[in-house]
């Protein structure tokens, strides 16, 4: 069952969630770093300067840790304004064949945002007034970019290759196994079509069975591991 | 290291030019999305794992010296989250490679230049796991078959090809985001050709990008 599912699914959508932590946001520290700079050498990179009242950039899972702490109030991403979504979802509906650029993990960053910190009401802090607006902008957003996608799915004849710009990480995940599986399939079926094609023009040729030496063929056509393995 | 200023209005260019501008930790995750959405196994990051797991040693010395002093607990505390978080990475790294390994045993032994894309570790695994598991399928099936059906290679012994090997599909499609402008390139057997450039996110099969893959010009996601 696991190597199904490793097929299927080669990120599980926590694993989406990890990833996205990386995406930086602004915070106001209310503390400082008793370090050269008042940075903090982490193994993923310098983080800081922390000073009290400041704002810096820091990495989500940082930026969680500190919000829990109480050590440093979360600035909402410029991308996140009622301006920019309102244009962008314009953009969207707008233009049926391109995709907006958005931040690669914007729908896992907007979840962050909206749902955790239950204790903290860290939704509250962060939108202050505009909280139900954008909630609402970004579920519509999303819902245009679903249905373009879908549309999309939908237009697909055969093993063809696709270029999707601007497709955000937690969509790609989404659609990854029916989109690869149907490609995967059609181009099955077009090697089976060529072969038999093939197949059909040398028996036409001559009247006597095409001696193929064992070598070239096995006696039986194994199942391939397309989709089990 | 490096520092990122007005990460806010960066988020379009939230991909770095070129690999080395990237720190380690968003190296290997890149190897590991890589490793993940790929049907063969790939080159192992020898460099990246040692350096990483280098660091990662000198962060726990950091972690027992700050302990000592009380008033850095903070700090303790995110060098501690970011560790776990590397550790999971690179955990999750190696046991995809392991999982192919496993998965393709037999073809991998077989083919010198696939089994030098192992780490030496691994390749002893890869050995001593098909002897595991070749022993155990000759006690439980082949053995039982007729003689000149009882190989686990070949369908029967008069094939001269060893045909029953489980080889990586290398024909399936997969994600692949473009790092550098590479112009035009063939993507299938007809000769139609795509403009690759940077930023680009293509639905391609996986043996038209293999060599991009390898030269660190595709990443697959």
């Amino acid at each position: 069952m696991a190597y199904c599912r490793q097929q299927q699914w080669p990120c599980t959508p926590e694993e989406m969630y990890f990833n996205a932590k990386d995406e930086l946001i602004t915070i106001v520290p209310n503390f400082s770093v008793p370090t050269e700079n008042a940075t903090c050498i982490c193994i993923s990179g310098e983080w800081g300067p922390f000073q009290p009242n400041r704002e810096c950039a820091v990495p989500l899972w940082l930026a969680h840790t500190l919000w829990k702490r109480k050590r440093c109030s979360i600035r909402p991403p410029s991308w996140m304004a009622v301006e920019h979504l309102d244009a962008v979802l314009g953009l969207e509906r707008q233009d049926a064949s391109a995709f907006q650029p958005l931040p690669s993990h914007y729908i896992e960053v907007a979840h962050f945002l909206f749902t955790s910190g239950t204790d903290g009401n860290l939704p509250q802090e962060v939108f202050g007034d505009e909280l139900s607006r954008v909630k609402d902008l970004v579920e519509l957003v999303q819902k245009a970019r679903w249905n373009k996608i879908m549309a999309g799915l939908a237009t697909l004849q055969g093993a063809i290759t696709v270029k999707l710009n601007n497709l955000a990480a937690m969509e790609i995940n989404a659609v990854r196994p029916f989109f690869l599986g149907s490609l995967n399939m059609f181009y099955t079926y077009q090697r089976m079509e060529e072969a038999a094609i093939g197949g059909g023009s040398q028996l036409g040729g001559s009247l006597a069975p095409s001696t193929q030496p064992l070598q070239q063929q096995p006696a039986r056509q194994l199942r391939r591991a397309g989709g089990v393995r | 290291m490096d520092t990122q200023d007005d990460a806010e209005l960066d988020y379009l260019q939230s991909g770095p030019a070129s690999t080395s501008g990237r720190s380690d930790a968003e190296q290997l995750k890149s190897a590991l999305m890589n490793e993940k959405a790929a049907p063969e196994i790939l080159q192992f990051e020898t460099d990246l794992v040692n350096r990483i797991e280098a660091t990662m040693d000198y962060q726990d010395e950091q972690i027992e010296m700050l302990k000592e002093n009380d008033d850095q607990k903070l700090l303790v505390e995110i060098f501690m989250s970011e560790l776990s978080r590397i550790r999971y990475l690179l955990r999750a790294y190696l046991r995809v490679r392991l999982q192919k390994c496993e998965r393709h045993v037999m073809h991998i032994l077989d083919n010198a230049d696939i089994a030098a894309r192992l780490s030496e570790r691994e390749a002893q695994y890869a050995r001593d796991f098909f002897v595991l598991f070749g022993s155990h399928m000759k006690a439980a099936a082949a053995n039982h078959m007729p003689e000149a059906f009882s190989s686990l290679v070949r369908q029967a012994a008069a094939h001269p090809a060893k045909d029953m090997v489980p080889a990586p599909d290398l024909d399936r499609h997969v994600f692949a985001r473009v790092l550098e402008d590479r112009g035009n390139v063939t993507v299938d057997e007809e000769g139609n050709v795509a403009e690759f450039n940077r930023g680009d996110l293509f639905v391609i099969r996986y043996r038209a990008v293999q060599q991009l893959v390898a030269e660190g010009a595709v990443e697959l996601v």
